[in-house]
């Protein structure tokens, strides 16, 4: 497969989820989108052809995953060193409570620990096995399972009175 | 939702479910891409000071990211000058006439295969030495724009451009201020200032799996792909200048999608398939082109391994192999007081067949054949309901109603899409009825075969199927968009196709047939009759072969 009949497959199948699993890794709508674009440069520049395309969407995630990571990495360096900002303004559907409620859950999944919303996000976002969690985060299974655990441990009181 | 777990699902995709990409994702990517590329091309004259081995990785990693090479590509396949348009919109369409087929060359500034509005050198300078006005040919927005408004029938769409390169271009669709596409162009022709033509299209939203672009295909063309939302129907055309056929694929929340899409004319050799969408609000939301290329092969003689048809079997529907004859499966259910009947299927995900009770109280059933559950299409009602018939893309539904007392019969079709009704009353005696997409039905009355419109409201709307000399027609049939019948003359029995007028516009080879037919079905090449001592036989040229143990069955269709 021509690397731009690549590029074009890739994109059309994966882009828009990629983007929004970026949103939930790095808690940062604007940024996701060029996360995931970065992954794809990456990812193109890395295996040229990318002969095998039912391995890319695998690459990229895992590719997205850790320039997700490093982006974090690099926001926590800038706000240290940031003015405090005034906090953010309510939203225009915040008067919904469907939104009020699904909000608290997010707002609760983005104080997790980076691995425990990791694991949270590729299982039940992605809706990834354990086995493809460990993949993209590069850790065992066993990992995947015991972080996933103590994430929805955290998340369960706030996910029973949402039901 | 039942669990935690679930309830964690559903907020997280419902939450990101606003947001939506900005569309020029692809454009970034790939200017990012080639700028690598470009760096790297810098690079290497100094790798190759530092050393051979060196000098060889770099240069292989460009070539594999450039992929593409010298700009300047040239085609030479087989090509045919594309048919006139028939102006077949309604009612019955006439088989094409085959054109001559000179070998015609395509010459491109980019890769890809041009599909409209030019697909030859010979077009394209034909349109250089007298653009008329098709002026709009030579600017990539403007023909877009046409692509839009007078192929594709897509009203309501706006485009933009993406890029500047004289070589190729990329438009940006957008429809209620959505991006739904982004439409490829190339130069085509020896003119380097020559016409645009479109390439390809892409889409976040839909993706095309298979066809691959350029790809050779038969037909049946198998399709494939993904969409992003939910619960949407893939509505796939097969296009020249005329629609060569067209099916709906249901599909929905990145499952994958499979759908057929079958077409009989052979005058072509480039076509676009086009694959759109639409959400809930009725808005469109993806566009996909994709180029393919008539290959050589004709249908295949044997249906391939796992095929099926629905048929009834000791008063329940059942699912049998086309193959072996083996039952795989019992559909229906019927209670004591209730008996089974006519089962036909609409496509990939609908199956229908009549259920009378206690001897005049019908009702329609439904049943999804893939992973839906069964349920009443048609409430039951004191009348006697024969004959259900689902279109292929499951659009069209229609059945035949006659009071308990006898009398008359009525031709009910709702669709295409519950827009139209048909309800035409016709003399007793109704022996089959097929109904196509568009809810144009086909019904074998007991002394001659007509095709009602959709929408009618009298049989003297019907256009009548007329038989040559010292002949009759029975078991007709849908072909896609071609009315299809067994002539039967004095020692021979033959198919035919009819045109819009109801004549007959091809004929095939005899085939010898004992005892007679009584009724047929046509999906994707495949020819499946019953004959009138109810065996079940495919047609494989030129004889017919019995499926193995079909005494058992009745009334198949697939």
């Amino acid at each position: 497969v021509a690397a731009s009949e690549s590029l074009t497959l890739l994109y059309t199948a994966h882009y828009r989820g990629l983007v929004r699993l970026a949103a939930y890794l790095t808690g940062d709508r604007d940024a996701a989108e060029e996360v995931v674009q970065d992954a794809y440069v990456k990812v193109l520049g890395r295996w040229g052809g990318l002969r095998d395309l039912t391995k890319g969407e695998a690459y990229l995630r895992q590719t997205v995953v850790n320039l997700s990571r490093s982006r974090v990495r690099y926001r926590v360096v800038v706000d240290k060193h940031a003015p405090a900002s005034l906090p953010d303004a309510a939203s225009a559907e915040a008067g919904a409570m469907t939104r009020l409620d699904r909000s608290a859950v997010v707002r609760a999944l983005a104080e997790l620990p980076r691995r425990q919303r990791e694991a949270i996000v590729l299982r039940y976002y992605a809706d990834l096995s354990e086995a493809q969690t460990a993949h993209a985060m590069g850790v065992s299974a066993g990992t995947v399972k015991s972080h996933t655990s103590r994430a929805m441990a955290a998340l369960r009181h706030l996910l029973e009175e949402d039901t | 939702v039942s669990t935690p777990e679930d309830r964690l699902r559903q907020l997280l995709q419902v939450e990101v479910d606003d947001l939506v990409p900005a569309g020029d994702g692809l454009r970034r990517i790939e200017q990012r891409v080639a700028a690598r590329r470009s760096l790297r091309a810098r690079l290497v004259p100094a790798v190759a000071i530092a050393g051979v081995l060196a000098v060889a990785g770099a240069a292989a990693i460009t070539v594999s990211l450039t992929d593409q090479g010298d700009l300047k590509q040239k085609h030479l396949p087989p090509s045919h000058p594309r048919p006139e348009p028939t102006g077949c919109t309604t009612g019955l369409c006439e088989q094409p006439t085959p054109s001559p087929s000179p070998v015609v060359a395509v010459t491109t500034s980019a890769p890809g295969t041009p599909v409209w509005p030019f697909t030859t050198d010979a077009q394209a300078a034909d349109w250089t030495a007298h653009p008329g006005s098709r002026g709009w040919a030579g600017d990539p927005l403007q023909l877009t724009q046409h692509l839009l408004d007078d192929y594709l029938k897509l009203p309501g769409t706006t485009a933009r451009r993406l890029d500047l390169s004289d070589q190729a271009a990329a438009v940006e669709v957008s429809a209620a201020g959505r991006s739904v596409s982004v439409v490829r162009l190339v130069r085509i022709g020896r003119d380097p200032s020559g016409p645009w033509s479109v390439v390809g299209a892409t889409s976040v939203d839909l993706t095309v799996t298979q066809p691959n672009p350029g790809d050779e295909v038969t037909s049946p063309l198998h399709a494939a792909g993904t969409v992003t939302g939910v619960d949407q129907s893939v509505h796939l055309r097969l296009m020249t200048d005329v629609l060569l056929g067209e099916a709906y694929a249901p599909a929905g929340n990145v499952l994958p999608w499979t759908q057929s899409v079958t077409w009989t004319a052979s005058d072509w050799s480039v076509a676009a398939l086009i694959g759109s969408t639409y959400n809930g609000k009725g808005d469109l939301s993806a566009v996909t082109i994709t180029a393919v290329r008539r290959g050589s092969g004709d249908a295949v003689a044997l249906p391939p391994p796992g095929t099926t048809f629905v048929a009834m079997e000791d008063g329940h529907v059942v699912l049998a192999d086309a193959l072996s004859g083996a039952t795989l499966r019992q559909i229906s259910y019927p209670p004591s007081n209730a008996v089974d009947s006519a089962p036909d299927e609409g496509g990939e995900d609908g199956l229908v067949w009549a259920r009378t009770i206690r001897g005049c109280l019908s009702q329609i059933l439904r049943a999804g054949l893939a992973h839906g559950t069964a349920g009443v299409t048609v409430d039951q009602k004191p009348v006697r309901m024969l004959l259900p018939s689902l279109s292929r893309g499951g659009r069209s539904l229609g059945w035949v109603e006659q009071d308990c007392a006898g009398g008359d019969q009525t031709v009910v079709v709702r669709g295409p899409d519950a827009q139209l009704a048909t309800v035409v009353t016709v003399p007793a005696g109704v022996v089959d009825l097929d109904v196509r997409d568009d809810g144009s039905a086909l019904v074998q009355l007991s002394d001659r075969i007509v095709v009602l419109p959709s929408g009618a409201h009298d049989l003297a709307a019907a256009t009548v199927l007329v038989p040559e000399p010292s002949c009759r027609v029975v078991a007709p049939a849908w072909d896609g968009q071609v009315a299809v019948a067994w002539q039967v003359c004095p020692a021979s029995w033959q198919t035919v196709r009819f045109t819009a007028a109801g004549t007959i516009s091809s004929r095939q080879p005899a085939v010898d047939v004992v005892p007679g037919i009584l009724r047929q079905a046509i999906v994707d090449g495949q020819t499946l009759v019953e004959l009138t001592d109810h065996r079940i036989a495919r047609l494989s040229r030129p004889r017919l072969v019995e499926v193995p143990g079909s005494a058992r069955l009745s009334s198949p269709d697939w």
